[in-house]
């Protein structure tokens, strides 16, 4: 609300405004995505970027081809378990603050490749996604939606509790190998052959925990998260973990967790 | 050229060769042989696409070979079998370099050795991958066969 005097201030030229507002303004205008494609999404994504749906208009037209350079990493497309460790790789190298979008149904949760032997169950399994955007493949409106709602993400976060600001030790997020029967991390097979997948911390579950905070089953085995600690300073709930029953109302799971 | 059908001609060239002549399919030891006359004799210069099929009910798998000529004319396709516990056939890189690439997929996918291949790794699979996961025999995966609930 501007008030008499912040009127009469800005005739003279002088704008009051927040350090965070003027922050977060000058991020979400300039999100540069990595140039990035792995499949049909891809597709959509260039068409995003042209002329006629024009993602200039929300200052994320520069399409960077290096990760160095990179705030938005845009998932368009299938990540198969074989391109899963570049995948991670490229997101290690993006500098802080940076984002990513998953683009579609394969990069959200493996799409209709999701029971074969060779896709990733979604790109949220390795490394923390801020906005999915589902369709097969969605359209360039669609994408675009996806962007406005990082946009005013960006915009309700605050430097004291953002993850990048903190005292942390920046870490790598762990890149997994191949293994013998599918990806692994420390040794430990994360997308088996014949089972599901270890749960993400970073899928969405039951609201109730989420306003909570609280684990509503404490005595119940946690399912294993694969994730890094900065999660666990923005939302301590995801670092927990989820309870079974949660899981298994999760779309995610199949509600099929034995 | 004769007016008669590519197929007619290649059974009444090679009467030894077949297991089983009505549709093409040759004994694993005399696919070479069929393989060039196909090419030098038929003019079948290019090889569009070398699959396999797991018989899982005859416990073998049969690979085809799909050949066309530029000169035009119809396509042709041979096949040839073996058994899924060890599954081996010579290799046609020689005949059509096409099939190195084809021959490694069918190795990676069904598992299917090449004997002559000059360079016969996965293609598509990691190394270290155990299985092949085109066999129908490999294991079924994914949450809609967990808890009983899948489709059989």
């Amino acid at each position: 609300m501007a008030t008499e005097a912040q009127l009469a201030a800005e005739r003279h030229g002088v704008f009051l405004t927040t350090v965070t507002r003027l922050y977060n303004w000058g991020r979400r205008s300039s999100v540069y995505p990595l140039s990035f494609g792995l499949a049909c999404c891809a597709i959509e994504m260039m068409a995003t970027g042209m002329a006629r749906v024009d993602l200039a208009r929300f200052g994320a037209e520069m399409f960077r081809a290096s990760p160095r350079q990179a705030d938005l990493m845009i998932v368009a497309g299938t990540v198969t378990k074989k391109m899963a460790p570049q995948v991670v790789r490229l997101y290690n190298q993006m500098p802080e603050p940076r984002y990513v979008i998953s683009m579609g149904a394969c990069a959200t949760s493996g799409g209709p490749f999701r029971d074969g032997y060779n896709v990733l169950r979604g790109i949220d399994l390795l490394i923390p996604v801020d906005v999915y955007v589902p369709g097969c493949p969605p359209r360039p409106e669609a994408l675009l939606h996806g962007l406005m709602t990082l946009q005013a993400q960006i915009d309700a976060q605050r430097l004291d509790a953002v993850r990048w600001y903190s005292d942390r030790e920046a870490r790598d997020h762990p890149v997994p190998s191949l293994g013998r029967h599918g990806l692994e991390l420390d040794g430990q097979t994360i997308d088996p052959v014949g089972g599901l997948p270890l749960l993400s911390p970073l899928t969405s579950p039951h609201a109730e925990e989420q306003r909570s905070g609280q684990l509503e089953h404490p005595q119940e085995i946690r399912l294993f998260p694969i994730m890094d600690d900065t999660v666990a300073r923005e939302t301590p709930w995801r670092a927990r973990g989820v309870a079974r029953e949660i899981a298994a109302d999760d779309l995610k799971r199949g509600g099929a967790h034995e | 050229m004769s007016d008669q059908p590519a197929a007619v001609r290649l059974t009444a060239a090679l009467p030894a060769a077949w297991r089983d002549a009505a549709r093409l399919e040759a004994h694993a030891a005399d696919l070479p042989a069929v393989a060039r006359f196909v090419r030098d004799r038929l003019g079948y210069a290019m090889l569009t696409n070398l699959t396999a099929v797991d018989d899982l009910a005859r416990g073998e798998i049969e690979v085809v070979y799909h050949v066309v000529s530029p000169a035009g004319g119809a396509p042709l396709a041979f096949r040839a079998r073996t058994p899924r516990a060890a599954a081996r056939l010579p290799s046609l890189v020689a005949c059509w370099p096409g099939a190195e690439l084809q021959e490694r997929e069918a190795y990676d996918l069904f598992g299917v050795t090449f004997d002559g291949h000059p360079d016969l790794r996965r293609i598509y699979l990691w190394d270290d991958f155990v299985g092949h996961p085109m066999r129908r025999d490999f294991p079924r995966q994914g949450d809609k066969y967990i808890a009983g609930a899948g489709e059989e």
